[in-house]
């Protein structure tokens, strides 16, 4: 409480210099200390300006190598936003309510983030450093001991039999839900900034599936085939469909599972991939099974590649 | 009549001095791109869709109009993304050591010609 009384004279100089009618300290996309005039309205706000600290300032590293960024100006007719970095992932934010001044911001933001400086190690403690993406971190199977692919099918199996699965992404889906005319790219990005957030994903993961991931143990490449339950014979022998409708449903349906996956880049890995191997102008199940291989092979966590195979597999009743 | 995006996006790296630009569709896909080597197109796109995006809500949910432009400054330079109507995002790749009120106004234009290009 102490350091939140320390913060809010530093955001209300920046309110009564800017005209602001919300400004906000984060750390990642967490607000640390907020002041704003907006009423009902400063929750959503708060969680969109996390969201955009953390997806530009931080994830745009992800897109351009040692981007380093120092701030972010977005504006419209009359209004304006104004994120500007201190250290370590820790921003302040600020959202104006009019034709918004880029040079005031700009020079109000360097002053608060000098006063800022001070606190910066009690802010550090307040809200330790924001987890990375999942996908980069989780690698428990890497020590396990190893096991055999009978095993891992029979364990992703048991894991598949749990009725009560919640969705993850669904959930999440729920929390940011509040825009109903939202594209399907801006849903998959910001299901991914979600997923990030680790703990609450973990809790929701029904305790049969957290069992059985706890148990995998992968820690030799399993062949793709193998999981699949493909056999080399079997893949060679091209199963015409005569349903290209059926197939195209098929297809959609795997790639909703895979941008779920990977996040909205998965939108453009999978055109890629089905342009690749040609699946729409030959559509077969074989080439199915390879859209899904090429597909799993984009998935670098091997847990998480088993659990899509799993699903896709289901998904074509493969 | 075909749309040649990638001339106006070259004159615009030619007449401002950026690096790249990129013309992104609003879900997120590149319709045309001019970018150094390096760079990926789908990843700038992806970028500059969900950014927007987001700013957009933020709009929203203060009942005002849309977002005209955003742009990110980093150590190594800017990513200013603008919108074209509701057709496309045109994404700008620029050193730090750009003129921005040069590069800012050389975008204006070419917004002009998207615009009356797409009608």
């Amino acid at each position: 409480m102490e350091l939140l009384n320390k913060l809010q004279p530093i955001l209300k100089d920046i309110t009564f210099d800017t005209r602001a009618v919300f400004t906000g300290i984060f750390r990642g996309e967490e607000p640390i200390s907020i002041y704003s005039t907006l009423g009902n309205k400063e929750k959503t706000i708060s969680q969109l300006t996390g969201l955009l600290v953390r997806k530009a300032l931080i994830s745009s590293e992800d897109v351009l190598e040692s981007f380093k960024p120092e701030f972010l100006f977005a504006e419209g007719k009359d209004f304006g936003i104004f994120i500007y970095v201190a250290e370590d992932n820790i921003a302040i934010a600020t959202v104006i309510n009019e034709k918004p001044n880029f040079s005031l911001l700009k020079m109000t933001h360097e002053n608060a983030v000098k006063k800022l400086i001070p606190y910066i190690e009690e802010i550090k403690e307040f809200i330790p450093e924001p987890e990375e993406a999942p996908l980069k971190e989780v690698k428990p199977e890497e020590e396990k001991p190893k096991e055999t692919t009978e095993e891992i099918k029979e364990k992703v199996a048991e894991a598949t039999e749990e009725p009560s699965e919640v969705s993850e992404i669904e959930e999440l889906e729920k929390i940011l839900s509040e825009e109903a005319n939202e594209v399907e790219l801006e849903k998959t990005e910001e299901e991914t900034v979600q997923q990030t957030q680790e703990k609450p994903v973990k809790e929701e993961k029904s305790e049969k599936i957290e069992e059985a991931e706890e148990k995998e143990e992968i820690t030799e490449e399993v062949p793709l085939e193998e999981l699949l339950g493909v056999s080399k014979e079997e893949s060679k022998k091209d199963t015409s469909v005569e349903e290209v409708k059926e197939i195209d449903k098929l297809i959609e349906e795997i790639k909703k599972k895979f941008i779920k996956e990977i996040g909205p880049v998965g939108k453009i890995l999978f055109n890629k991939i089905l342009k690749s191997i040609n699946v729409e102008e030959n559509p077969t199940m074989d080439k199915l099974k390879e859209l899904i291989e090429q597909l799993a092979q984009e998935i670098s966590v091997e847990k998480r590649r088993a659990e899509f195979i799993r699903d896709t597999k289901k998904i074509i009743g493969g | 009549m075909a749309y040649d995006f990638e001339a106006l996006l070259n004159e615009l790296v030619k007449d401002s001095g950026a690096e790249g630009a990129v013309l992104v569709s609003p879900d997120g896909l590149a319709i045309a791109s001019v970018l150094p080597e390096g760079i990926e197109e789908d990843r700038v796109a992806a970028m500059g869709a969900a950014i927007l995006s987001l700013g957009e809500r933020v709009a929203s949910e203060l009942n005002k109009g849309q977002l005209e432009q955003l742009y990110v400054k980093g150590s190594e330079g800017y990513v200013i993304f603008t919108g074209v109507k509701d057709f496309a995002v045109l994404g700008v790749l620029a050193p730090s050591s750009i003129k921005l009120g040069l590069l800012l106004m050389e975008i204006r234009k070419v917004m002009k010609k998207l615009e009356e290009m797409i009608g």
